[in-house]
């Protein structure tokens, strides 16, 4: 069922007297309609994907206020990072974005080998770019599949569309599966290069799953591109270019809000100067044109996983060698930074090394591009009933893992 | 640097039987010749080669602004090493916003470091803080700046919140996590460790083990 996505769905949202986005709104100077109730929402909220906790002011119907509470999570990763050698870092950051782990471990290893200066061989550049969009695909999908279920019963089915969905990301993890020899936490890049190389018949399963997966996506926009989503999604959750900006908000939602920002395209790395990437950006700034930029990224990221897995080079794998030497990278005493594009935005590493622990960090603080996301809550609540709240914090598409750390 | 750190030169064939995945450096697998690869690759790809011009001239672009501003604001030199110039604490703000203005309108992130105190051949180090600040320009040629300011204990460095909301969350991580006070913050309260808690984790003398309230 084609439905156009114009002609229906309500007016955008205006400020109403409810709508004050400040943070830090004085309640006690709130003139509210009825009494205000307090809500809790959280920490094992099924809506919250994961541990999180907003404590919602409610007038009548209306959030006017939302006090976000966030550390549920926190496992003391940075600390612990400063006690560990650096090959030994990467599996732990598998599990901070536990829904892209590739793209954790690219950021952190991409500082590590700016630092100590190592050079990584064209062949690992590619297989760095090919995982990166193949967990592109796989992440955009899990979003699609959560927040489908977020709004609930609207869609007419439930939970139908979170299980199409999660059928298709696991055959990207089966194809990484057959590659790393596991499905979520891979430990695939080291300083250097990578440990695994690609299985002579694994080209062949990509192109299966791509084509699998190209194929059901139109099925499911014909059952999401309906009336009642269009109504739970357009005009809910605005966020404008400028306050996007003013909040770091990065990746899908800042293109969401008509800024045309990528860093695989603006501040290539890999073999991303390479390739035409082509960025989807949406003005509407609402949670149906954040919908639409990560679909138009699923298809982005299939054309280009399909263009890498044909044109693999021939070459070495890596520059150093991965195993049995544990504490072999040394870093000399220096401070970097490096931000790389996942799909929830600009991940970032800054490290510093001292030259009295060459082998393990002095200091290294990740940059979540979903701390952003999650902050941006107090100024785009209010004004909104709790049920758009929901489809609000689902657009946003937080990981909690990689908030709190 | 370790003699391991350097590329491994690649040998001329393929080795053979074909070399195991994990066999890692010298190993040259297979796959398609270089020049055929980057063909394939700009023949699906027809505007990598001009957006690539575009991104140089940008970044030229931003690196002269940058060299001027930090010259007449800070009084420093720009330099990409070692994680960005040291910058004054009083011309912190200032700087900031002069970059805003100047198309650094993206807030990246802001780092504290605790330095314990030292003993070394030169004299002694005293026990020091340094707050880094990382931003970037948006769209095409991206470019980013980070620089650093160096405090003493107990010495509070402005907080970027003003023009920054982003800054907010990621200066109370900070004040929680190592304890560095940002002057001007407009809610400065802890946001991953719960509110009683003593201490501040990533000070490099707490140790990892230390036992939490009420155990302690």
């Amino acid at each position: 069922m084609a439905v156009t996505t114009e002609a229906v769905g309500p007016a955008p949202v205006v400020p109403t007297k409810h709508f004050v986005p400040d943070p830090y709104l004085d309640l006690e100077k709130y003139e509210a309609d009825a009494d205000l109730m307090t809500l809790s929402l959280g920490p094992q909220h099924p809506s919250t994907h994961g541990v999180f906790r907003v404590v919602l002011y409610l007038d009548g119907e209306i959030i006017v206020k939302a006090v976000p509470y966030c550390g549920y999570l926190h496992r003391g990763v940075e600390k612990l990072c400063e006690k560990l050698s650096y090959s030994n870092i990467t599996p732990i950051l598998d599990k901070n974005d536990y829904v892209s782990p590739m793209l954790n471990e690219q950021a952190a290893n991409m500082a590590f080998e700016k630092l100590m200066n190592v050079e990584v061989p064209l062949r690992a550049k590619y297989l760095r770019t090919l995982l990166a969009e193949l967990q592109r695909i796989a992440s955009h999908l899990l979003w699609l599949g959560t927040f489908a279920m977020d709004l609930g019963g609207a869609l007419g089915g439930g939970t139908s569309v979170f299980m199409y969905c999660f059928r298709e990301r696991e055959l990207i993890l089966d194809l990484f599966e057959e590659l790393t020899g596991c499905r979520f936490h891979y430990n695939t890049h080291h300083v250097g290069g990578n440990r695994h190389d690609i299985p002579p018949h694994w080209p062949k399963l990509v192109h299966e799953a791509l084509d699998t997966i190209e194929g059901r996506l139109d099925a499911y926009l014909s059952m999401l591109e309906h009336p009642i989503f269009v109504d739970r999604t357009k005009g809910v959750g605005t966020i404008d270019a400028q306050l996007a900006l003013e909040l770091g908000l990065s990746g899908p939602l800042l293109r969401a809000s008509g800024i045309d920002h990528d860093l695989r395209r603006d501040a290539p790395y890999h073999v991303y100067d390479q390739l035409d990437v082509q960025v989807a950006v949406e003005s509407g700034g609402d949670c149906l044109a954040r919908y639409k930029v990560r679909l138009a990224e699923i298809r982005e990221s299939i054309r280009l996983s399909r263009l890498l897995v044909d044109n693999v080079p021939a070459g070495p794998l890596s520059s150093t060698k991965p195993l049995n030497m544990v504490t072999q990278f040394k870093a000399a005493a220096g401070q970097v930074y490096v931000g790389i594009e996942t799909p929830r935005g600009e991940l970032g590493t800054w490290l510093i090394a001292s030259k009295d622990r060459p082998t393990s960090p002095y200091r290294m603080k990740i940059r979540p591009p979903s701390l952003h996301a999650v902050a941006a809550v107090p100024y785009v609540f209010p004004g909104h009933t709790l049920s758009d709240a929901i489809a609000i914090l689902g657009s946003l598409d937080p990981i909690m893992g990689e908030v709190d750390r | 640097m370790s003699e391991v750190n350097t590329p491994a030169a690649p040998s001329a064939a393929p080795a053979d039987p074909p070399p195991s995945p994990l066999q890692g450096a010298a190993a040259v697998l297979p796959g398609k010749p270089v020049e055929e690869m980057q063909a394939a690759l700009a023949a699906a790809s027809p505007h990598a080669a001009e957006r690539k011009a575009e991104n140089a001239a940008k970044q030229a672009e931003r690196a002269a602004t940058l060299a001027t501003l930090f010259k007449t604001i800070a009084g420093v030199d720009y330099t990409t090493a070692d994680g960005g110039p040291l910058v004054p604490r009083e011309k912190h703000f200032a700087l900031a916003k002069a970059l805003k203005d100047a198309g650094f309108t993206f807030y990246v992130t802001v780092v504290a470091t605790h330095f314990l105190a030292q003993k070394t051949k030169t004299g002694d180090e005293p026990e020091r803080f340094e707050v880094a600040t990382v931003l970037r320009s948006v769209g095409a040629g991206s470019t980013q700046v980070a620089w650093r300011v160096a405090l003493g204990p107990g010495e509070e460095v402005d907080s970027l919140v003003p023009l920054f909301a982003g800054a907010d969350w990621q200066e109370r991580e900070q004040y929680d996590l190592v304890g560095v006070r940002f002057a001007g913050h407009p809610d400065l309260r802890r946001l991953m460790m719960p509110d009683e808690w003593e201490g501040h984790p990533l000070r490099r003398d707490y140790a990892i083990d230390t036992r939490c309230a009420p155990w302690r």
